[in-house]
């Protein structure tokens, strides 16, 4: 017999080959893909069509228009993306998704025929509005047909797609617009007001993308569950920024991390936005813009691949910053170069560097938000990226038309020449080593720092924990029937006197699982149950019970006085049976996701335990208690007649501390009735 | 003669019960002791689980769901497995800590279902486990000319997909202890198969 079982966890590269086992998971990735390529390819084209309808005008004029291209894609997400995301929940998604790519796809065409600056700003605005729709409706899509277990891989792949397409996109378009000059200067005509044919050929090229993709969802349809599973419903934009700037704001080390990949993306930004007006300044044309583009994104893939491998030895708060800071050296040289392969060049290592802090970040992150937060605050950090991305781009261009070029000039003769868009790459790459500094001043702070900060400002101000509830968990723990109910009514009583909102509870519970674990346990007692069996019996009951009434109240800030819980176990499983005690514990502790009991009153009477059967138990409960003393109060009577003052005192401070968050009892009750939990 | 612990896993109407009762019947006609047995449901205590977790009308979080498993599993591998081991025979069971780790981990999406199966088997692990794969569609379509379907068997098409993307993954990662048969072959070839991998381990 081999006992190797369990410690390995499946690795990722099975799960990303299971999930490309499933057909309609690949179909749904290859929709994806197609139409991420479609958008960059569209955000490429159309900067370059605004550039060229206004080509005639100044260079600021040119920024502004191209500005304009990128603010346009950014209103519709900014405005309406929170009514979006609403209505989106409301329609069937498969019809949103097929619907969206079509019209998105017949608009790309219509910029290229209409090639007309307006209608290109209006037309951009609508694709963006329809991505609205289409892209949670993909997401929710995906979130049903992918199993849950290997969710996070799946989001991993169909970022890369999202990503990962922008290479693919900038290739093609660098493609098309050499071949384009090529024919252009083959052409006598060839003038500056003939019409861009690479943009169009691009623009048609992302019309059928689109149709591509939206055919893909229309074959796939049934195999899409018109019912999705259950999912995190989407927050608007605002409101997640500003329960995300509340939380970033309170955790110092988050900040640092926060404001790090926030200012690494500002200076990729930059690089992006006036890449194009920069590009020009240097011999290159559109092919060199696409190409510049290219290399900043690749780069920016690779950095996020070789980011986690990058110096091992290091701390990877120290690499974050020493990444940052290397993007904003590669960009402050990069606007000093005056030769296109050697910009395209440090372009990569900006994009690289940019990369590797946003992975290391993004990472750090994940490892010191808990569960429960992470996934808003990811979808917080992501939305600031994002924002802060399309801002920089379109920030980029109108700033460099404001700075103008400049001479500097060294020693008389030798002097730097440099334009308003090296200037602008200047500024970003200045930016870049300031955000570098602030992170790396105090990203190595350990995680039980956080904790400790986090524990000194609860314990002052008397709120329940991050993960915790705003009710209050009070066991009554004992192996007598007897004294535990007599002292579960006295806690009661005390509470209710108080007016509060009140839910009293037992175990085992009154559910269909709890009345059968109670009945198998009762007619066995030890003899039928292996110890082990009975633990996990009643670890599956006290799971049932946890999720449906004891979180539920204590969310609902009711206080929660429940007899029999964790220590009740330990002694009747541990100490009595003979099953493990640690493991125990550890099982519990994840059957009910970690939720202790505020207080616990352990109803053992504390004289030296005897030969009696029952002393087992007693001395049993008694030492799982004393691994826990700061939460238990061991009351002694076997016929309970008061509480002691050390509990009820206890029990005073722990309603004060928490007045706040406490529900009162409705109303209509009358004083001292308790709801009854336990269905 | 050595024992040998073997486990059938696979979906809904993959012929589990069917292949482990030929390969039973295989076996013995060479002499050998075996014990048939099942999760859940292969002791007293197991008997009164299965009816309670494949009941239809009795839902239960995803946790507990594992927990009551488990607590067969404690019981079953407690009373029937390792003494039979012990004294040499060889062990057929249809299902065993796998289809926790599909049904629970992958399909329902229930995390450190691995805690609790580790716990349950005492790090018992099959010699072989046999894996009978089957296209959910197919599987369901069988397992729904037997008889109504139970709680696990009316679960979505995506459920299932899931758990048979779950019962891959836990074959890739280590091949050496599994046999993957492809389960909408003719049935007799599919016991020739099973016959196959069981006979590699007899030594």
């Amino acid at each position: 017999m081999s006992d190797q079982l369990g410690a390995t966890r499946p690795r990722r590269e099975n799960a990303l080959l299971v999930l490309v086992r499933i057909k309609v998971v690949r179909r749904m990735w290859a929709a994806i893909t197609f139409s991420s390529f479609g958008d960059w390819l569209g955000l490429l084209a159309n900067t370059a069509l605004a550039q060229h309808l206004t080509h005639h005008q100044s260079v600021s004029t040119q920024g502004a228009a191209i500005s304009g291209v990128i603010l346009v894609r950014l209103a519709p997400d900014v405005f309406f993306g929170p009514i979006a995301a609403a209505l989106a929940d409301k329609f069937d998604r498969r019809k949103t998704a097929i619907i969206g790519d079509i019209t998105a796809g017949l608009l790309y065409a219509s910029i290229a025929l209409a090639y007309y600056l307006v209608w290109l700003y209006i037309a951009q605005f609508v694709i963006e509005a329809a991505g609205l729709f289409t892209q949670p409706a993909k997401q929710v899509i995906q979130v049903a047909i992918v199993p849950k277990a290997l969710l996070a891989t799946a989001n991993q792949v169909s970022l890369f797609s999202v990503y990962g397409t922008v290479p693919i996109a900038s290739g093609v378009f660098a493609l098309l617009s050499a071949a384009n000059r090529l024919i252009d200067s083959s052409n006598a005509n060839g003038g500056a007001d003939q019409v861009d044919v690479a943009v169009i050929i691009a623009l048609l090229l992302n019309t059928v993308s689109f149709l591509v993709s939206a055919a893909t969802v229309f074959f796939s349809r049934r195999d899409i569950p018109v019912v999705p599973a259950e999912h995190e419903r989407e927050q608007g934009v605002f409101s997640l920024l500003y329960e995300g700037v509340a939380f970033v704001r309170s955790q110092p080390l988050i900040r640092r991390l926060y404001v790090g990949i926030i200012g690494a993306f500002a200076a990729g930004g930059l690089t992006v936005g006036v890449a194009q007006l920069w590009v020009a300044t240097l011999p290159a044309g559109t092919a060199g813009y696409s190409i510049m583009f290219g290399t900043v994104f690749s780069g920016l893939a690779v950095g996020m691949l070789v980011g986690p491998r990058v110096l091992p030895a290091y701390p990877r708060s120290r690499v974050f910053g020493i990444a940052i800071g290397s993007a904003g050296v590669a960009l402050l040289v990069m606007s000093f170069v005056r030769d296109f392969i050697l910009a395209a060049g440090f372009a990569g290592l900006v994009g690289l560097f940019a990369g590797i802090a946003w992975i290391i970040g993004y990472t750090l992150i994940g490892q010191e938000v808990e569960d429960r937060l992470r996934g808003r605050i990811f979808s917080f950090v992501l939305s600031s990226v994002r924002i802060m991305l399309l801002l920089t781009i379109a920030a980029g261009p109108v700033v460099a038309g404001a700075l103008g070029a400049h001479r500097i000039r060294i020693n008389g003769d030798t002097s730097l020449s440099l334009s308003g868009p090296g200037l602008t790459l200047f500024v970003g790459g200045l930016l870049a080593l300031l955000v570098s500094y602030y992170a790396a001043s105090r990203a190595t702070r350990s995680r039980a720092r956080i904790r400790d900060i986090v524990r000194r400002h609860v314990m002052r101000t008397g709120l329940p924990t991050l993960d915790g509830h705003r009710g209050l968990f009070i066991s009554v723990e004992g192996v007598d029937p007897a004294a535990t109910s007599g002292y579960t009514a006295l806690v009661a009583a005390v509470v209710s006197e108080r007016g509060l909102a009140t839910t009293v509870t037992g175990e085992p519970t009154d559910s269909a699982v709890g009345r059968r674990v109670a009945e198998l346990l009762r007619a066995g007692r030890s003899s039928d149950a292996a110890p082990e069996a009975a633990a996990l019996l009643s670890a599956a009951d006290r799971a049932e019970h946890v999720a449906t009434t004891i979180r539920p109240a204590l969310d609902r800030g009711e206080v929660v006085i429940c007899s029999g819980y964790v220590l009740t176990s330990l002694a009747v499983h541990g100490g009595a049976d003979g099953a493990d005690v640690p493991r125990i514990r550890s099982i519990n502790a994840w059957s009910t996701g970690d939720l202790l009991p505020d207080l616990s009153l352990v109803a053992a009477a504390s004289d030296p335990p005897g030969e009696r059967p029952d002393d087992v138990l007693r001395a049993a409960l008694l030492d799982a208690a004393d691994e826990d003393l700061d939460r238990c109060v061991v009351c002694p009577e076997a016929v309970p007649k008061a509480l002691p003052p050390e509990l009820i005192d206890r029990l005073r401070r722990l309603i004060e501390a928490r007045a706040s968050s406490l529900a009162a009892a409705r109303a209509h009750r009358a004083p001292g009735t308790i709801s009854r939990a336990g269905r | 003669m050595a024992a040998l612990f073997v486990a059938f896993e696979g979906g809904e109407g993959a012929g589990k019960s069917s292949q482990l009762a030929r390969a039973a019947r295989w076996l013995r006609s060479f002499g050998r002791e075996v014990i048939e047995t099942r999760e859940p449901g292969g002791t007293p205590l197991g008997a009164q689980l299965r009816r309670l977790l494949l009941d239809p009308d009795a839902q239960v979080v995803p946790r507990a769901e594992a927990l009551l498993y488990a607590a067969d599993r404690a019981q079953h591998v407690e009373t029937v497995i390792r003494p039979a081991l012990a004294a040499g025979e060889v062990v057929l069971t249809d299902r065993y800590v796998d289809s926790t780790l599909a049904y629970q981990g992958a399909g329902r999406g229930v995390d450190g279902t691995r805690i609790v199966t580790d716990w349950a088997t005492g790090g018992l692990c099959p010699d072989l486990t046999v894996l009978l794969d089957l296209d959910p569609a197919t599987g369901l379509r069988r397992a729904g000319a037997r008889a109504a379907p139970d709680r696990l068997e009316a679960a979505s098409l995506a459920f299932h997909e899931a758990v048979r993307a779950g019962f891959l993954a836990l074959a890739a990662e280590a091949p050496d202890r599994y046999a993957v048969v492809d389960a909408a072959a003719d049935p007799d070839a599919v016991a020739t198969a099973v016959r196959a991998a069981i006979g590699a381990r007899l030594g």
